[in-house]
């Protein structure tokens, strides 16, 4: 089937690539201009957030190689573990301010709820990560966190399912299961930013509404992704 | 609100303009994640050599036992009198009581007794029933397991008084009573956490790769020792300890609204604080995650008018 | 305060009634506040190949109007 006809096709491939590069309009995955009115240092925030999770993930790649308890008895384990607490302090620093940076911008806007949505989720989840990350540090801050921990899950009747003094369950939760799921809310933000654009300032108005030209001629707004809605495809080459 | 603000929301439609409208200039995206990695990289790498991280060694039970013996002997007499913390917990690990309500619903009740365990049996006689060449011991612990339940709590509580009247709960300091082998019982089980050997008597009951402390960490935790050392690094629930790390270490600030409940009432001074904080702070979060659905909130960013400083060539 | 083993010393904390935070968690918030105001103070430096007016990549394009309309 062409890219260019209307017509539903017959063949799932053909939908599920239509589908998948729907997503993103063409050249936005990486595009090489932005809008003029992201001129501010605020924005650093979201990719300085990935950059530490990119320092998290592979210093936490590194403690795995080594075993949990290797990071106790060596000394380049030590520092590894170093390196994974702070990569975790900068990764919540720069999130954090990237979220009240957000929060003032009201970046929810023009369909972007889900971004923002998504972006609270990985934050949530995130401590969560990291809570599974103390259990796993088989010392006392391990004993104390977890002994404190189970009463607070135990009153709300989750504490048998997700068992913070069973050891063996949190290291696996923190090293593959958590991190997995958190990885994927992490790529649904970004591409969400992809799809959707940086938002525009509070009050903006587009430049062909300013300058009184009728609506038809406004660029069409993008379609939100809704399942059986056709999706336009990208207007800049 | 300014006039433009306003106009981006007319009639509660969110009228905001395509980004895609407006004018572009050129941006080296992957120039910017590549300098963000050096620039992190370096902060990282600095902070790690400079500062290091803490690891306060885990508490042994071997050193529990050197440290605070009377601690030990106390809390092994609980165990037998079903009056320590986990004896008398409830779900998941026995029907001992309903445990915290969220109001009128008995949320920990509900969830059922899922991690048995009988805190007396499984954390104390279990582990001193393999002990060998000690028939003192095994005498002591048949006639424990022949005694009546109502003779044998007695013995045990009644011993658990006179230790806490005791000078220093001192088990040499006792006053002469009736209580049964406990005494006994209780300095054996002493010198078998000594041994070092406790931890893994509690971890393998159930298979010879044991990675579920669920027993010794409950055994700590019904101790009074585990919290003085926590207490000392200002870990302590009310020293809004769930922020802290040991030493002089950042820990985790972002916890700052759970653990601020926990230091004013109602929630310091009811025995439901953990269902009460952990509810109110579920109702908080899905407002956080719904504040763009949220009318008002969701406006406050207008009002607040610091989005002007960040598009200040872009506003009025 | 920072040794050979980090900054495993006597913890420092600073108590006001019934708050209390410690030393360290207070820089990492004041790091954090201190990083938000620069962002928003801080003028973000203007590059060489700025658009100029009239640049024809900055025309809007006034595309066919989407099937699913105005929204």
């Amino acid at each position: 089937m062409s890219a260019g006809t209307t017509e539903p096709s017959g063949s799932w491939t053909v939908r599920l690539r239509e589908r998948i590069v729907g997503i993103v309009p063409s050249g936005e995955w990486l595009p090489d201009r932005q809008p003029v009115y992201v001129r501010s240092w605020i924005y650093v925030f979201g990719v300085a957030t990935l950059a530490a999770l990119a320092y998290v993930i592979a210093s936490g790649v590194i403690l795995v190689i080594g075993g949990s308890a290797w990071w106790h008895t060596n000394s380049l384990g030590h520092f590894v573990n170093s390196t994974h607490l702070w990569s975790v302090e900068l990764f919540f620093m720069f999130m954090v301010v990237h979220l009240w940076g957000m929060f003032v911008m009201a970046a929810w806007r023009g369909k972007r709820g889900l971004t923002w949505v998504t972006g609270a989720v990985a934050f949530l989840g995130s401590i969560g990560t990291a809570f599974t990350g103390y259990l796993s540090q088989s010392n006392f801050d391990s004993q104390w966190i977890s002994t404190q921990a189970k009463d607070g899950l135990n009153s709300m009747g989750i504490g048998a399912v997700f068992n913070v003094l069973n050891t063996g369950q949190m290291l696996l939760w923190h090293v593959m299961l958590l991190p997995l799921v958190l990885g994927v809310i992490v790529v649904v933000h970004v591409v969400l930013v992809r799809r959707h654009g940086v938002v525009p300032p509070i009050g903006a108005v587009a430049p062909a509404e300013q300058a009184g030209t009728p609506s038809l001629q406004v660029a069409p707004q993008r379609t939100p992704m809704v399942a059986d809605e056709p999706v336009s495809l990208g207007r800049r080459p | 609100m300014s006039a433009s603000a306003v106009a981006a929301r007319r009639g509660g439609r969110d009228t905001t303009p395509d980004s895609r409208a407006f004018a572009t200039r050129p941006y080296d995206l992957v120039k910017e994640l590549v300098v963000a990695l050096v620039v992190v990289g370096v902060l990282v790498a600095g902070l790690a050599a400079a500062l290091s991280s803490p690891d306060r060694p885990a508490l042994s039970l071997q050193s529990w036992s050197k440290a605070a013996p009377a601690d030990v002997v106390a809390t092994a007499t609980a165990e037998l009198a079903g009056t320590s913390t986990s004896a008398g917990y409830g779900p998941p690990y026995n029907s001992a009581s309903e445990g915290a309500k969220l109001g009128p619903l008995p949320l920990q009740r509900w969830a059922g007794v899922r991690i048995p365990v009988d805190s007396a049996q499984d954390l104390v006689l279990a582990p001193l029933s393999t002990v060998t060449g000690d028939p003192t011991l095994r005498d002591a612990l048949a006639a424990w397991s022949s005694a009546p339940e109502a003779t044998r709590l007695g013995w045990a509580t009644t011993y658990g008084e006179a230790l806490a009247a005791a000078p220093d709960g001192d088990p040499a300091k006792v006053a002469a009573g009736s209580y049964g082998p406990v005494p006994l019982l209780a300095e054996r089980f002493l010198r078998l956490a000594g041994t070092g050997g406790l931890e893994g008597l509690l971890v393998t009951q159930a298979s010879f790769y044991g990675t579920d402390a669920t027993k010794p960490l409950l055994l700590l935790a019904d101790g009074a020792y585990i919290e003085d050392r926590a207490r000392a690094d200002h870990l302590g629930g009310d020293q809004w300890g769930m922020m802290n790390e040991t030493g002089n270490y950042p820990g985790q600030p972002w916890m700052w609204l759970y653990t601020f409940w926990y230091q004013v009432p109602p929630f310091s001074t009811s025995g439901n604080a953990d269902a009460l904080v952990l509810a109110l702070m579920a109702l908080l979060t899905a407002v956080f995650v719904c504040v763009p659905f949220v009318p008002g909130l969701r406006s406050i960013p207008a009002r607040l008018g610091i989005y002007r400083l960040i598009w200040r060539e872009h506003v009025g | 305060m920072t040794t050979a083993s980090g900054l495993m010393g006597t913890p420092d904390y600073l108590t006001w009634g019934v708050l209390s935070i410690s030393v360290a968690n207070l820089v990492v918030v004041a790091v954090m506040i201190v990083l938000f105001l620069a962002a928003l103070l801080v003028p973000f430096p203007h590059g060489h190949d700025d658009p100029t007016p009239g640049d024809e990549r900055d025309a809007v394009t006034a595309g066919p109007a989407s099937g699913a309309g105005a929204r």
